[in-house]
């Protein structure tokens, strides 16, 4: 028999059943007959014709399987039948579905999240042959004491390295983009746009197998400036961003920093950059538009990547580029030695180890970006994953107690002949349909979330882009996902209720019931258990947040706004004080107060603080190096820093260049402890190497100025010297939009050879630290409000069931006398040991877990009264808002009827 | 009487050998043949139609309705090809096993 005839068999199951029902009456009356032709009267030989023949249904349904692909059959009935079961019990189908599709669709979008960020190949040609070059140089160490990986090489390094490389490997050089920078399109009547620009050498795009979208990319004939013609090539999403996508960009021109390039071309609409997170908006090519120090031997500014030719090891490319690397260092110690290295740093210099990091997923090493959300997303997902289970648990309960219910259904259709495998496919195919439909809720879902979440990683200058699109990858985790839960949720329920004695179960279905109750117990007791590790964790999250907020930073961020300066010409090496600038704003009339900074307060980890060593006279080397800030005169007044001793800097001390220092509390208990600090003396040796002599002048606050999570270190404030890449701190009497704009353009007629490169809010500035942490505190509020909900919902499920069974047992305990009270006392006292139970679970879970959270935490520990007391008060007072409503009910029963209740 | 259960297997073979000599024959006519030649082997029906329609199914039977002298309308099933060489190939089974099982008892 074809395949063909069996499915179409399966569709028509009535016609191969009456066929066989023929064939098999057919035998019994020719048995019949021969019977009664042996002498037999006519009812003996039927009944032994039938005894012999035996379960004729049962050799019907063997016989029908095999002659129907019966299971395709079973699957449409199943299918079928699931659907009207889930109709029929529409609030509990409905909670199952909204709990999952939240849990589904909360993992999907963590995934989408993690995905673009950390585990997503990029978007070229072959990305796994791929790589970037570092070295290390073992002198200088990361802050925890790591050798150091440098990743930025010279034009000239960059050359020799290509061309030893040849037979082996195609090597580019790039500059990644950093953060807005101004620049000017034609036809936009004179306004600078912020943009993020990257520099790509002649063969990068080619070599990264990225194709244009329109127009051509960046070529090797355009690596030099000598023909005059100067491109650009702009990102697809800058494309449709800033020109609705018109093919008429092309030809557009563009000036930035001084030289005005053509456009010439779109990147593919997948390419984003070579860093995930970051978005590149225009691409120049490397030696026409880059620093012109790009091509001096000591100056290295950009990262050299590379393409291994197919079937070549990376570590078959490293020992030529090695050799090439360190005799190109040779060389250079010999000509012209680094000057700030001496002694043992030179003799190191040679030997710095060549580094192939793999960047199939982006730059080998992690941007900002995922080192500052890594652990975030980790903990995301940890808590969505906490929460799936949550949801799996509460649907395997609602399942359970609804299978309960059709006790008398599964044990008919069991003495009717079906096998425990079809039972269980039933209920589990009841189990998929649930999980599909959440499912597709939950891609619904997390296309609005995902995108949601991005938005709030960045900071408002530094806009974060990651890719959360739904594609084939974040489509067939959502289906895993789908898959794996149904398994979680449906399996259990589906073995209980298959597992039905049918005797019992049709004799008396209430003296099954604690039995049954059993299992639901300890699905209880595992769903309470993972709503309070949800909110457990949760709960740290959000009291962290709140500790953090409430900092007090040490200085008045009110009304301040920083205006971030950049000199007109980058490349000018003419000091600016900022002197006439500071009096020209200081005299205007809605300013309360104005200072200069070299470092932006509130920082976060986005700067870069220089950090000298120490030295007293008559001592060594300090252990701690303290911070050095350097700030203008009245920077303290205007900030509103707390003044302890001393006096400020003069503006003559400013404008010179002075030994005066002034230091921060912090540093007088780490280095002068029980001295006077005025008038004391010390040294200091940062990158140049002579020691430059200070005198301490005055002593201010330790204050929170770079982050609010810890006081600032030890911190050396030095006169700023130099103004041109600092950030202006002015009070202002209103910080409303065109206020701002007029203080723009007063600075900028004040100090004609600088621009406003920036410029922000204090208050936005100390939010923008604390991106992580109120992201993660939003999704903590929304996933408790989930957890607490779900616990109810599950809680009364199976609250109600219970009632529900004893309905006779407490309509006699009425008929006797019982009281309201001790009705509802002893439903709710039924499922106290498993909340309690599972209140210990989720605790002990939840503390085991939160170590993962231990970065994001602030002010908090596990142990806390409140990190405790918080999830275990949600559950207990959800348990009761659940459970009264069924025992009230079930208190308010008439006996008559409830002791009819069958 | 030995049920058929003892003969594990051999259903199929007892099938294809009535079918290949008798020509084609319903269910019930293999059941009675059986029992006709054998007063010891009995054949359960509930094991003869699966098998039957399993033996269709592997393509070694053809099956057909045919109307009986006394006009009903009986199914019948005749060997195929594909059943003689099964046949043939489970008839040398039978043979060597059960040889080799009478090898044993009488040297055991």
């Amino acid at each position: 028999m074809s395949w063909f005839t069996r499915l179409a068999n399966a569709f028509r199951p009535g016609k191969t059943a009456a066929d066989l029902d023929e064939e098999m009456q057919f035998h019994l009356d020719q048995r019949v007959a021969d019977l009664l032709n042996s002498g037999m009267p006519r009812n003996e030989a039927e009944r032994i014709a039938r005894r012999q023949f035996g379960n004729q249904l049962a050799t019907r349904e063997s016989s029908h399987e095999i002659k129907s692909a019966a299971w395709i059959e079973s699957l449409f009935r199943d299918f079928r039948f699931g659907l009207r079961m889930l109709l029929k019990y529409r609030t509990a189908t409905f909670a199952a579905i909204a709990s999952l599709a939240l849990a589904l669709g909360a993992c999907t979008a963590a995934f989408s999240l993690i995905d673009a960020l950390m585990l997503r190949p990029l978007p070229v040609r072959d990305p796994h042959q791929l790589f970037d070059l570092a070295r290390v140089f073992p002198p200088f160490m990361s802050p925890n004491n790591q050798p150091r990986e440098f990743d930025q090489f010279s034009y000239p390094q960059f050359k020799l390295l290509r061309d030893v490389a040849r037979d082996s490997a195609d090597l580019f050089m790039t500059i990644y983009s950093g953060g807005f920078q101004p620049a000017l399109f034609n036809g936009a009547a004179g306004l600078s746009e912020n943009i993020r620009t990257g520099y790509m050498d002649g063969r990068g795009f080619e070599i990264l197998g990225v194709k244009p979208a329109l127009g051509r990319l960046i070529q090797p004939d355009d690596d030099s400036r000598a023909n005059g013609h100067l491109v650009a090539v702009i990102s697809y999403p800058f494309w449709k961003r800033r020109f609705g996508g018109s093919p008429a960009a092309l030809g557009r021109k563009v000036t930035f920093l001084g030289d005005t390039f053509d456009i010439i071309g779109v990147t593919s609409p997948s390419f984003t950059g070579l860093q995930p997170g970051y978005l590149t908006d225009l691409w120049f090519p490397l030696t026409q538009a880059a620093d012109p120090r790009l091509q001096a031997e000591d100056v290295e500014l950009a990262a050299i990547w590379g393409r291994v030719h197919p079937g070549l090891q990376k570590s078959q490319v490293r020992e030529p580029l090695q050799a090439a690397f360190t005799n190109a260092l040779r060389d250079r110690l010999r000509i012209n030695p680094p000057r700030n290295l001496h002694g043992d740093q030179l003799r190191q210099f040679a030997d710095q180890p060549l580094i192939l990091r793999d960047a199939s997923r982006g730059s080998g090493r992690d941007t900002l970006f995922r080192a500052q959300f890594r652990r975030p997303f980790e903990i995301l997902a940890l808590i969505c994953a906490l929460l799936l289970l949550l949801a799996c648990s509460n649907v395997a309960n609602l399942m359970l107690a609804r299978a309960s219910a059709r006790d008398a259904e599964m044990a008919l259709r069991t003495s009717l002949g079906a096998t425990r495998s079809r039972l269980i496919q039933q209920m589990l195919i009841e189990s998929g349909q649930l999980a599909f439909i959440a499912t597709v809720l939950a891609l619904i879902f997390t296309a609005f979330a995902a995108p949601a979440i991005v938005a709030r990683l960045g900071p408002s200058e530094l806009p974060a882009f990651l890719d959360v699109a739904p594609d084939s990858r974040s489509l067939a985790f959502a289906a895993a996902l789908s898959v794996l839960s149904t398994i979680l949720f449906g399996l259990v329920p589906a073995l209980r209720a298959s597992s039905t004695r049918p005797e019992a179960a049709l004799k008396d279905r209430g003296m099954q019931h604690s039995a049954r109750l059993g299992s639901l117990r300890w699905m209880l007791a595992a769903q309470i258990g993972f709503s309070v590790a949800v909110l457990f964790l949760s709960g740290l999250l959000l009291l962290s947040f709140r500790k953090l907020i409430a900092v007090e930073p040490g200085f008045a961020p009110d009304n301040v706004v920083l205006f971030d300066l950049a000199p007109r010409d980058p490349f000018s090496r003419h000091p600016d004080s900022g002197q006439r600038l500071l009096e020209h704003i200081r005299d205007l009339p809605d300013v309360l107060a104005a200072s200069l900074t070299a470092q932006r307060p509130m920082g976060g980890d986005m700067v870069w603080i220089m950090a000298p060593f120490v030295r007293f006279a008559g001592r060594a080397n300090e252990v701690i190096r303290p911070d050095e800030v350097p700030v203008s005169n009245a920077f303290f007044n205007a900030m509103q820093i707390r003044w302890i001793a001393g006096r400020d800097f003069l503006p003559e001390e400013i404008a010179r260049g002075s030994a005066s220092v002034i230091v921060n509390q912090a540093f007088v208990e780490a280095f002068l402890p029980g001295k006077n600090p005025i008038g004391e003396i010390f040294d200091t040796m940062g990158d140049d190497p002579n020691p430059v002599r200070h005198q301490v002048i005055g002593v201010a606050g330790t204050v929170h100025y770079n982050r609010l999570r810890e006081p600032d270190p030890p911190t050396i404030y030095t006169p700023l010297r130099d103004a041109r890449r600092a950030t202006l701190n002015i009070r202002a009497r209103s910080t409303s939009a065109a206020a701002l704009e007029s203080l723009r353009k007063e600075i900028e007629s004040a100090a004609p050879t600088l621009t406003v490169r920036n410029s922000i809010l204090l208050e936005s500035q100390i939010d923008n630290t604390l991106l992580s942490e109120r992201l993660l505190a939003l999704l903590a509020g929304f996933f408790s409000g989930v957890a607490v909900l779900l616990a109810a919902v599950g809680l009364y499920g199976v609250i109600n069931y219970a009632a529900v069974r004893r309905t006779r047992e407490i309509g006699i305990r009425i008929a006797l006398g019982a009281g309201r009270a001790s009705v509802v006392r002893l439903i709710v006292s039924g499922a106290s040991i498993s909340i309690a139970a599972g209140i210990a679970l989720g605790i002990v879970a939840g503390i085991t877990l939160a170590r993962y959270l231990a970065s994001q935490l602030f002010g908090v520990t596990p142990t806390d009264f409140w990190s405790l007391a918080a999830p275990i008060m949600s559950v207990v007072l959800a348990a009761l808002a659940a459970s009264l409503p069924p025992a009230v009910r079930a208190a308010h029963a008439d006996p008559v009827i409830a002791l009819r209740h069958e | 009487m030995a049920r058929q259960d003892a003969l594990q297997g051999s259903l199929p073979l007892l099938i294809l050998k009535i079918l290949d000599r008798r020509g084609p024959l319903h269910g019930y006519g293999m059941t009675a043949c059986i029992e006709a030649v054998s007063d010891l082997l009995r054949v359960e029906e509930g094991s003869l139609y699966p098998a039957l329609h399993r033996m269709e199914e592997s393509g070694w039977v053809r099956a057909r309705w045919q109307t009986t002298e006394n006009n009903r309308r009986a199914r019948v099933y005749e060997i195929t090809a594909l059943g003689r060489k099964q046949l043939q190939a489970e008839e040398r089974r039978w043979t060597s096993i059960t040889a080799a099982i009478a090898q044993v008892l009488k040297q055991a």
